[in-house]
């Protein structure tokens, strides 16, 4: 390459980037991002592995018949018969129509995530700011569900069944119609 | 001779730095409650219908009150989200948290004779379809 080719190159790169001075201090400044960022993701990839944290959490509470039981109950049941196939219910309500018989069981089920390499700078013999500050270095995601599962039955003044509603999880509950 | 940084490498330095950043002391939450419901529910309701009728076609709803010796039926859908920044600093410490609550609900409000007197519904969180 001739030498003025080089030298009209360097000139270029000059008027873009200013004065060959302010060029010298953006390549160390890039020169000293890169380098943070090389220490943090060793930090990262190295404490991960101590500093996560999991936690699952599942609860169950009340108690509603399954889906297969409900199918016992046919059209012209009585109290009696609700009582017998499914138990006794949770609440019941009279209502101006009926009784109102209600079974549910909720259920819950929470996770969280936690990514907190700063847990683990603790066991570095690191002191300082910088420590101060890595400690702050947390990602936690947390994500929680609440469903029921419930049975519904309205039996009327003449001790028939004369409305029925079942919603399990993860079903909207309605009839197909 | 020392050469530019290119403007690939600027840009990664950039991303990773800020990836970097969002990782400061963030909890991020959300919980969910009940089923989301179908916007057109209120559709199958209609006032007069018996309450075996709303059964059949909404399901068991997630909360039955009895006011005044009338019954109400309401089916509902929560949803929580929840954004926790916290730094500290020795001893010195900044907590910033946002949270919001949303909600679908639809009401159902029944007679002393057991038949739709009237209903409402409200949706909030768009989870709802």
């Amino acid at each position: 390459m001739l030498r003025r080719d080089v030298d009209s190159r360097r000139t270029r790169q000059m008027r873009r980037t200013g004065s060959p001075r302010r060029w010298r201090m953006h390549l160390r400044i890039a020169a000293s991002l890169r380098r943070f960022a090389a220490a943090v993701t060793f930090i990262l990839l190295g404490s991960s592995s101590i500093g996560g944290c999991v936690a699952l959490a599942k609860t169950e509470t009340g108690s509603a018949p399954s889906a297969q039981v409900v199918s016992e109950l046919g059209e012209s049941a009585t109290l009696n018969d609700v009582l017998s196939i499914c138990g006794v219910p949770l609440k019941t309500i009279v209502q101006p129509d009926g009784l109102l018989l209600i079974y549910r069981a909720r259920y819950s089920d929470f996770k969280r995530v936690g990514f907190e390499p700063g847990v683990a700078i603790g066991l570095v013999d690191f002191t300082g700011i910088g420590r101060a500050i890595l400690q702050n270095i947390k990602l936690v995601f947390e994500w929680g569900k609440v469903e029921d599962r419930s049975l519904v039955v309205l039996v009327g003044p003449e001790d028939r069944v004369i409305g029925l509603a079942y919603r399990d999880r993860g079903d909207d509950g309605k009839s197909d119609e | 001779m020392k050469t530019r940084l290119p403007r690939t490498a600027r840009v990664q330095e950039v991303v990773f730095l800020l990836a970097i950043l969002t990782l400061f002391g963030c909890t991020l939450s959300r919980l969910q409650i009940g089923h989301p419901l179908d916007a057109k529910s209120a559709g199958l309701v209609a006032a007069g219908q018996l309450t075996g009728e709303v059964l059949d076609r909404l399901g068991p709803p997630d909360r039955v009150t009895l006011v005044l010796g009338e019954s109400v039926f309401e089916y509902f859908y929560l949803e929580e989200t929840d954004r926790q920044l916290e730094l500290s600093l020795f001893q010195a410490s900044f907590d910033y948290e946002q949270t919001w609550l949303k909600a679908d609900r639809l009401v159902i409000r029944f007679d002393r004779e057991g038949r739709v007197r009237d209903y409402g519904i409200n949706l909030e969180t768009g989870t709802s379809r």
